[in-house]
């Protein structure tokens, strides 16, 4: 059995500490894979979906999914895109360059709620940061689970993030993922389009199955009305909203939707205790 | 010359008869279907210059799998479409064909109810000046 936590982490919300960066992998422009090693070597003991903010010495904080499994060692890594001033400025650093962290912050995924369930993955663009701590904790206890599925999109075929896990991942028979690209190349064999177009040919065991949504802002309702169609429960479908925070801290208000902050009270929610509040998505 | 076609496909068949009253009115040919697979089968076999397209169907979602498909044959991919629906009522949800991109690939989203006379205007500005 994996040493994945599954109960909530000793959090060191308030405790600014050190990392160090120990790694950073180019995905395509404009984005990195960055990995971080705290100074004082504790470990985060952090959960799927869960966040830091990193600070790199003003210019405010950067809400960063951890995109890792926890690892005894401390080690974590995160994903840093470009497009603000902290993320840019993030992306201008070095191997061995020291950077400020606070967290784990926020809620996670429920590993025990999706435990002897089919887990259908939605991840698309940007969404595939928060998933791929999921992908390896349900991976790395496969047994767990039910029918592991991903669709997986991206605009292009060379602008998917994490290239080379999806090919590790694709290499498993216990894992299925369906790509689709809204802009093919002549060298595209497979779907074309955006995501929620593969949604009706999916055959799911709907009394069995919990969908895990994560992606641009856009995708949500079209992913939630294919589930509606299809008969998935609101309770069954978990989504990721990281995307929508900004301070992380719940100070600037720009994550809030209807009475709940994206930082305070997740990043992830169960659609059931969204569903009722209008103007959501 | 022959006059402009306008496919509805709804399931209201209250409303179509308000659309089809409208439009013929003001010179349209109109042709519908109650629902998205006969929609799409006189879509390709009676090439209308317009097609309004309802969403909540026999499934919730049915005019957006409708759209998609539309757009994905070579022979419907570049037909003008309106779509219109009570759809933002009954979900909350919020669509805005510029925001929503390719999720949405329709000319206009139409919440419901909407005025023959708007909808009429809308079907004119979408194929040029009209017949009237």
């Amino acid at each position: 059995m994996p040493d994945i936590p599954r109960t909530p982490a000793p959090l060191r919300l308030d405790r600014p500490y050190s990392v160090e960066i120990v790694d950073i992998l180019p995905l395509f422009p404009g984005a990195k894979l960055v990995t971080l090693a705290p100074l004082d070597s504790v470990p985060l003991r952090h959960l799927p979906g869960q966040y830091v903010l990193l600070s790199q010495g003003g210019g405010g904080d950067l809400p960063a999914p951890i995109c890792s499994l926890y690892e005894a060692a401390g080690r974590f890594a995160v994903t840093v895109r470009g497009g603000g001033v902290v993320a840019d400025a993030l992306l201008r650093r070095r191997v061995g360059d020291r950077i400020g962290a606070i967290g784990p912050l926020g809620n996670s995924f429920d590993l025990d709620r999706l435990a002897g369930r089919d887990v259908l993955l939605m991840g698309v663009d940007e969404g595939m940061i928060p998933l791929r701590a999921l992908i390896e904790a349900l991976l790395a206890d496969r047994e767990r689970y039910g029918r592991l599925r991903l669709v997986c999109g991206a605009r292009r075929p060379g602008s998917f993030l994490f290239a080379t896990d999806l090919a590790r991942w694709r290499e498993r028979a216990d894992f299925e993922i369906l790509r689709t690209v809204v802009e093919p190349d002549r060298d595209w064999t497979e779907a074309v389009g955006v995501a929620t177009k593969l949604l009706p040919g999916l055959d799911l065991d709907v009394e069995r199955t919990d969908v895990v949504v994560a992606g641009p802002a856009v995708m949500y309702k079209f992913v939630l009305l294919g589930m509606r169609a299809r008969g998935i429960g609101a309770e069954a479908i978990h989504l990721a909203l990281g995307h929508h925070m900004q301070c992380g801290r719940g100070i600037c208000g720009h994550c809030r939707m209807h009475d709940v902050h994206v930082c305070l009270d997740g990043p992830v929610f169960a659609y059931a205790d969204l569903q009722d509040k209008p103007g959501v998505f | 010359m022959s006059m402009p076609t306008i496919l509805v496909i709804d399931d209201d068949v209250d409303l179509v008869e308000v659309i089809r009253v409208t439009l013929e009115g003001a010179g349209y040919e109109v042709i519908d279907a109650q629902n998205g697979t006969r929609g799409l089968a006189l879509a390709r076999d009676e090439r209308p210059d317009l097609i309004l397209l309802d969403v909540m169907m026999d499934t919730i979602d049915e005019g957006l799998r409708v759209a998609h498909a539309l757009r994905d044959a070579p022979e419907t991919s570049r037909l003008p479409i309106l779509m219109m629906s009570a759809i933002g009522e009954r979900t909350g949800f919020r669509f805005d064909v510029e925001r929503d991109g390719a999720f949405l690939p329709v000319e206009a989203f139409l919440e419901k109810p909407i005025h023959p006379l708007r909808l009429l205007d809308l079907v004119n500005r979408h194929l040029g000046e009209g017949c009237a």
